[in-house]
């Protein structure tokens, strides 16, 4: 599921201000990066608030977004570092948090989400193999979300998270691994 | 078969990473390889199981009039604020260009009132003549009437010295 790309006289628009410039970019990007912020979340007011977040970030960061070569996917990768970094700092909270929470707090949280998803997914094949990426560590969801569900190339992967394009590779073959097991033991299970 | 490819080359096949002379190689292999042919499978496998569970989320109406109520606001802020400094850049200095050509004036003048001067002197130098001569004119030299009354002046001088000698010498 790739985005298009927009082109660079739009991105130069944008950084001038421009609001038609702004919308053809939200046409462009927003359901991708909104699917890439629920996947992660797993909650849907939360993926609403980044997406937002993450469009007004783009204004008010617009003036560093550097022209250099290949501007039109440097932009897109630009678009989704903004929106990771997000969920990044959305996980630290949500760990410090869950630190000091009482159980009872806890409890709660856990079945706004399992609601959530229960709402969202309808048959159980879907529902295992979302839990199952669930529980994958959470730099690996990442890799996941971006590669197989946004089509984006190594290189791209590897400017969003900053990490070496030897990692991102070693990374989602981490996560191909560990989900095939996963679903191995599963359906072994079942049987 | 024992060079198999390594599993992240296996992996950038699948993805189609690989440029057409590897695709090619690793290709060739995968026909001969059951080993790798199985690995690569697998991991085209999980690719596509989460593809088909993918669930599509649509954005709600009320998050994009939010965001865009406030992007608007954002951005005409910031249009504004453009506009503003490009007024400033364009504004022209308070004091403008008196400080940029004092100097030149200056040495203008400088140059306006030596030049001459040197011009003059270089030209006295070039037509001066070196050969000994007379350092006082004719026209500068006492009359003689002048000279007579000197003479008479020195002669009534020594009278009077020789007196005095005399007068000195009695004593």
């Amino acid at each position: 599921m790739e985005s298009e790309l927009v082109s660079k006289e739009t991105i130069i628009a944008f950084k001038n201000g421009e609001q038609n410039a702004f919308k053809i970019i939200y046409m462009a990007y927003s359901k991708a990066i909104y699917q890439h912020l629920i996947r992660l979340t797993k909650n849907q007011v939360m993926a609403d608030e980044m997406l937002q977040e993450t469009f007004l970030l783009s204004i008010n960061k617009s003036a560093f977004f550097n022209l250099r070569e290949n501007p039109e996917r440097e932009f897109r990768a630009w678009l989704y570092r903004l929106a990771t970094n997000l969920v990044i700092d959305y996980f630290r909270k949500e760990k410090s948090k869950n630190k000091y929470k009482t159980d009872q707090q806890f409890n709660s949280i856990n079945l706004t989400e399992t609601s959530l998803e229960q709402m969202l997914i309808e048959d159980e094949t879907k529902n295992e193999v979302i839990l199952q990426i669930r529980r994958l560590p959470k730099s690996q969801q990442i890799l996941i979300s971006l590669k197989i569900f946004q089509g984006l190339s190594n290189i791209e992967i590897s400017r969003i998270c900053g990490l070496n394009i030897n990692a991102v590779k070693q990374g989602l073959f981490r996560a191909r691994a560990g989900l095939k097991k996963r679903m191995q033991l599963n359906m072994e299970e079942i049987r | 078969m024992t060079n198999h490819p390594h599993h992240l080359i296996l992996q950038s096949y699948i993805e189609q990473e690989l440029n057409p002379s590897q695709e090619m190689l690793i290709h060739d292999h995968l026909g001969q390889c059951d080993r790798c042919s199985n690995l690569a499978l697998d991991l085209a496998q999980v690719d596509r199981m989460i593809l088909a569970n993918s669930i599509s989320f649509e954005i709600p109406r009320r998050v994009e009039n939010d965001l865009f109520t406030q992007a608007n606001l954002l951005l005409a802020k910031k249009a504004e604020k453009k506009q503003h400094i490009e007024q400033l850049h364009f504004l022209p200095p308070a004091r403008p260009k008196i400080f940029q050509l004092l100097p030149l004036a200056a040495g203008l003048a400088l140059f306006l009132y030596f030049y001459p001067f040197k011009l003059h002197s270089y030209n006295n130098l070039q037509s001066f003549d070196f050969s000994p001569t007379l350092i006082v004119s004719e026209n500068e030299l006492p009359t003689a009437s002048v000279m007579a009354t000197r003479d008479k002046e020195f002669t009534e001088i020594e009278h009077f010295i020789t007196i005095e000698e005399e007068e000195f010498n009695e004593n």
